[in-house]
């Protein structure tokens, strides 16, 4: 494999998987962007951080696609936050991407298994 | 607490957001680095440092952005200043259909009056261009009639053995070759017998033209033989509606012609172009038979027209030099028939060179070329109108302008936008005309002229036409749109600048010279709408030379199979014996072409030592200026035995005896090429009409009937009125032979045919005369309202010195009729010239130059404009000064 395929694949896992985390929380129930860079901190152990710059460019463009949609919501005597909650399409999407992430998952640890067995 | 919303702006100025997209995303991201600062607040950190790790969470260098540009959200075009460059073409045309759009809904009155303009406009001129196209230019339905051709071998009219022997030489460059033929024939329902036309066609004609019947078929090929059983007919919508009211049932119905049944078996489609073109609707086709055409089997006698379908790819020259060959083996068969030669003719079936070759006459030319450039001058009348109403508005607009030219609206694409407004004013206005052309040509195909052959005009909404509406949409843009878009878009940008008094006059003179212009034009359009008018008034008035009240005539034509020359001398004989028995009749006598009708026969002669180029000439019966009232001014009238007697005799009129025999024609000679022998003339009748009303008197000469006539009309005087004698003629001449077709007219409803022509142009003309004028009176009501609603302060502030209502009053009066006034002068110049164009059209000695006519319309145009220029001057005369200062 050349370096730049190399790249090319690290990026595209890297928006995949990020993808899939956001869905995946948002699944539970609508999250602000701050609750969401703060969840996927401290479930990763520290190991996966998302900066304010990728984060927010990351949800908006979930929200042009039509899988996530955000709305401001307002509660006494705070400001107004912009939730974010997945939609049907969004649903879809997500369960294609985990099947596709768990057989990935399961590929990865059969080739790098068959080194230690 | 720190502002949040300076560290997250400057990141998101490189996009192009929407402002209320930036600012939720603003709102949005400090909300987000908030909450940061507040939780290492709470975890001990003091406010300086907090501040700088939440600022800290954006990577260095602008990552916010980059990640941002790929969406689309980061690319809303700039918010609408309209006329403000965007640089995109589409959405910038977008942009200006719907503001365009939008300006036009919110002024109702100004857009309903600028599409109607343009929409009568529309109408008129594709209503004449589609009345010009169907009798002319695409007057034949086939299909593509580019390979189909009119082929003359031996420069003439084929028999039907000539027309065997061609389609037997196969020649490869013909696909397909039909024959046809005109004829009269009796259709018989009950006990009325009614003369019909039809075409007798080659049983392949309608597969040639590639023509297919709407109901039942076509003929087929087995129906080639003249003597198959049962024969076979298809007939012409027109005749299945009005014979048999559109009956579906029609197919297998047996129809009497000429006393044979035949069977139909198709009838035509509806907007069915016949092969003559020119609108004329033959009632019924029938293939080749024997019974209908006597002499079928003669080869010399050629009453044929042929059209070929050629082979793509064969040119005009290869076909004349393929067909001259098989020209020559045909007189190389018959060695005596001297009737072709070897030329071969070949032409198109429509346009300008079959027009010459029918010999259309000049007069109908002009009166179309005529027609259609009035309904240009229209045209140009609505599009004045628009333009005017558009420079009225773009001045309203002055403000909205200079506003948008201070916020960087770029010239050129404000032009272009003013534009787009006259665009789509130009589309809506061609939509309606459209709809009007089409009302029009359901109108058109509703009426249908019984004349001597039926006519009828299908107009179609075509290729040709759609292509005419996308020039005039075109046109009436540019013509309306284009200059109110450059005066309006140039130095107009002093913001409030308040224009008043002469400043605005001088602005507004080209909407002033427009409506002068417009005036012109519907000068011009009603002069020559009377002059139609006039001419019309003096053929209705006008004396045929003859008597007109008390005749009938009745056209007989007997077919050649059976009558013989010395049966059809005995038959007409007999006809007009027993007919001068009739209660009421005064006289009767017969006559080859009668005067007045579609029908003409001319020809030179040589009289003493003049060549006359065309004389009209006519066969009669003894007895016929009698029964005429044609007045014998010297000499006598033919005898009975004036044919038998060898020698050849002649009357002719006054003007021949006058022109070339210095008055002293009896007993002179005169040579007439039919054949080519010297006529005596044994007398002179007066003058009278031959070819139409309006004709200076023509050389005539009267020949006494020959045995060889088989068509002759009779001439029946009557005593009282000739109505209630027309049944009793027709029953009589059914009792002597109920198969002959007869036709049956007065001489009144003759010359009513006559005067068709004339009444269609008056009132065609007269109709675009008085479209011509509403269109000016509407330019002028605009302009006077615009000038008055301009000139408000003007008013107040000349009401405020001390000017009577009557003073306003006139000094807005006083500037509609300066420009009426220009109007008739600059109309009455261009009419002189046009009117003299138009006599060619006009009946003969007809004065063209009427200072009446001039005068009345003139008068009549400056009433109706001081009436339209009196309600805005009303108006201005009742404003009150204090409002009218106030308003500016």
């Amino acid at each position: 494999m050349t370096d730049m395929n190399t790249r090319a694949l690290d990026r595209e896992l890297k928006r995949g998987a990020a993808e899939l985390l956001i869905l995946s929380l948002l699944d539970a129930r609508p999250r602000h962007g701050y609750e969401l860079s703060k969840l996927i901190n401290t479930r990763s152990g520290g190991q996966i951080t998302f900066h304010i710059d990728s984060l927010y460019p990351l949800l908006y463009r979930l929200e042009e696609r039509g899988w996530i949609k955000g709305s401001w919501v307002e509660k006494p005597d705070e400001r107004r936050r912009r939730f974010y909650k997945v939609t049907p399409k969004g649903r879809r999407v997500l369960a294609q991407q985990r099947k596709t992430w768990a057989a990935f998952v399961d590929a990865v640890q059969r080739v790098t298994g068959d080194e230690h067995a | 607490m720190p502002d949040w919303t300076q560290h997250v702006r400057p990141r998101l100025s490189g996009l192009r957001l929407s402002p209320t997209r930036e600012a939720e995303i603003v709102e949005e991201l400090s909300q987000h680095l908030e909450d940061r600062y507040r939780e290492l607040i709470a975890g001990g950190a003091t406010p300086d440092e907090a501040t700088q790790l939440a600022i800290a969470d954006f990577s260095e260098g602008n990552y916010l952005a980059r990640h941002m540009a790929p969406l689309r959200q980061a690319h809303t075009p700039a918010p609408i200043t309209a006329g403000a460059p965007g640089g995109h073409l589409f959405s910038d045309l977008w942009q200006d259909l719907r503001y365009a759009a939008r300006g036009l809904f919110r002024s109702p009155g100004f857009t309903l009056v600028s599409v109607l303009s343009l929409a009568l406009a529309v109408g008129v001129t594709t209503g004449i261009f589609g009345i010009f196209e169907a009798a002319f230019l695409n007057a034949v339905s086939a299909r593509n009639i580019g390979q189909l051709r009119h082929i003359e071998p031996g420069d003439s009219a084929v028999s039907y053995p000539y027309y065997q022997y061609l389609s037997a030489a196969n020649n490869p460059a013909i696909l397909g070759l039909a024959a046809y033929t005109q004829s009269r024939l009796s259709f018989r329902a009950g006990d009325d017998v009614e003369s019909v036309t039809g075409d007798i066609v080659s049983p392949n004609f309608f597969s040639v033209l590639g023509v297919t019947p709407s109901i039942g078929r076509g003929f087929s090929i087995d129906e080639q033989q003249p003597e198959r059983e049962p024969q076979v007919v298809i007939v012409s919508h027109t005749f299945w509606k009005r014979k048999y009211g559109a009956n579906p049932d029609i197919l297998g119905k047996a129809i009497n012609l000429n006393r044979e049944s035949f069977t139909v078996v198709g009838v035509l489609p509806k907007d069915y172009r016949s092969i003559h073109g020119y609108g004329m609707a033959p009632d019924i086709y029938v293939p080749f038979n024997r019974q209908l055409v006597g002499d079928l089997d003669e080869p010399s006698l050629g009453t044929l027209q042929l059209i070929a379908r050629v082979q793509d790819g064969v040119s005009i020259s290869q076909l004349k030099s393929s067909l001259g060959t098989i020209v020559q083996g045909w007189r190389q068969l018959y060695p005596t028939d001297r009737r072709y030669s070897d030329k071969v003719e070949v032409y198109p079936l429509t346009g300008i060179e079959k027009m010459r070759r029918d010999g259309v006459p000049v007069e109908l030319t002009v009166f179309l070329a005529l027609l259609i450039l009035i309904a240009v001058l229209v045209l140009l009348i609505a599009c004045a109108n628009v333009a005017g109403l558009l420079v009225a508005q773009g001045m309203n607009r002055t403000r909205e302008i200079a506003v948008r030219l201070a916020l960087g609206a770029a010239r050129s694409r404000l032009i272009r936008q003013l534009l787009t407004e006259s665009a789509l004013l130009a589309f809506l206005g061609v939509c309606v005309g459209v709809i009007f052309y089409l009302a029009m040509a359901t109108m058109v195909a509703n009426v249908q002229i019984r004349a001597s052959v039926p006519f009828e005009l299908h107009l179609h909404l075509d290729r040709r036409l759609l292509y005419l509406c996308i020039g005039l949409v075109t046109i009436t843009t540019l013509l309306s749109g284009l200059v109110p878009a450059l005066r309006t878009s140039r130095d107009r940008w002093r913001l409030g600048s308040n224009q008043i008094g002469d400043e605005a006059h001088q602005r507004a003179w080209f909407r002033r010279a427009l409506v002068a212009g417009q005036f012109a034009l519907a000068f011009v359009l009603l002069i020559s709408a009377t002059l139609f008018l006039r001419g019309l008034a003096k053929n209705s008035h006008a004396d045929p030379g003859f008597d007109v009240q008390h005749l009938i005539t009745a056209e007989i034509t007997l077919d050649k199979s059976s009558y013989s020359s010395i049966r059809a001398e005995q038959y007409f004989e007999r006809a007009i014996v027993e007919m001068r028995r009739l209660p009421g009749v005064r006289s009767v006598s017969g006559v080859t072409v009668v005067p007045l009708g579609l029908e003409r026969w001319a020809m030179s002669m040589d009289a003493g030592e003049h060549k006359v180029q065309l004389v009209y000439a006519t066969r009669v019966t003894p007895g016929y200026f009698g029964t005429m009232k044609i007045p014998l001014l010297r000499g006598r009238d033919f005898q009975a035995d004036d044919r038998a007697n060898g020698a050849p005799v002649a009357i002719v009129n006054e003007t021949v005896a006058k022109t070339y025999f210095n008055n002293n024609a009896l007993d002179s000679l005169a040579y007439l090429p039919i054949p080519l022998s010297p006529f005596k003339i044994i007398g002179v009748v007066r003058d009278s009409k031959y070819g139409s009303l309006g004709e200076e008197p023509m050389p005539a000469i009267y020949l006494p009937v020959s045995q060889q006539d088989r068509t002759l009309t009779l001439a029946v005087s009557t005593d009282s009125a000739p109505a209630g004698t027309q049944t009793a003629v027709r029953k009589l001449l059914a009792s002597l032979d109920p198969r002959v077709p007869i036709k049956i007219q007065l001489m009144q409803e003759r010359l009513d045919g006559a005067l068709l022509p004339s009444k269609i142009a008056s009132f065609l003309l007269s109709g675009i005369g008085a479209l011509g004028l509403l269109l000016a009176t509407i330019g002028i009501y605009g302009v006077m309202a615009y000038s008055v609603a301009r000139r408000t302060a003007e008013i107040g502030i000349r009401m405020a010195l001390g000017a009577t209502r009557i003073q306003v009053l006139r000094l807005i009066l006083k500037d509609a009729t300066k420009l009426v006034c220009i109007g008739i002068v600059v109309g009455s110049i261009l009419a002189l010239f046009v009117v003299q164009a138009l006599a060619v059209a006009l009946p003969a000695g007809m004065k063209v130059v009427d200072p009446l006519s001039f005068a009345t319309i003139g008068g009549i145009l400056a009433i109706v404009a001081l009436m339209a220029a009196f309600v805005p001057a009303w108006k201005g005369s009742q404003l009150d000064p204090n409002i009218a200062l106030r308003s500016e």
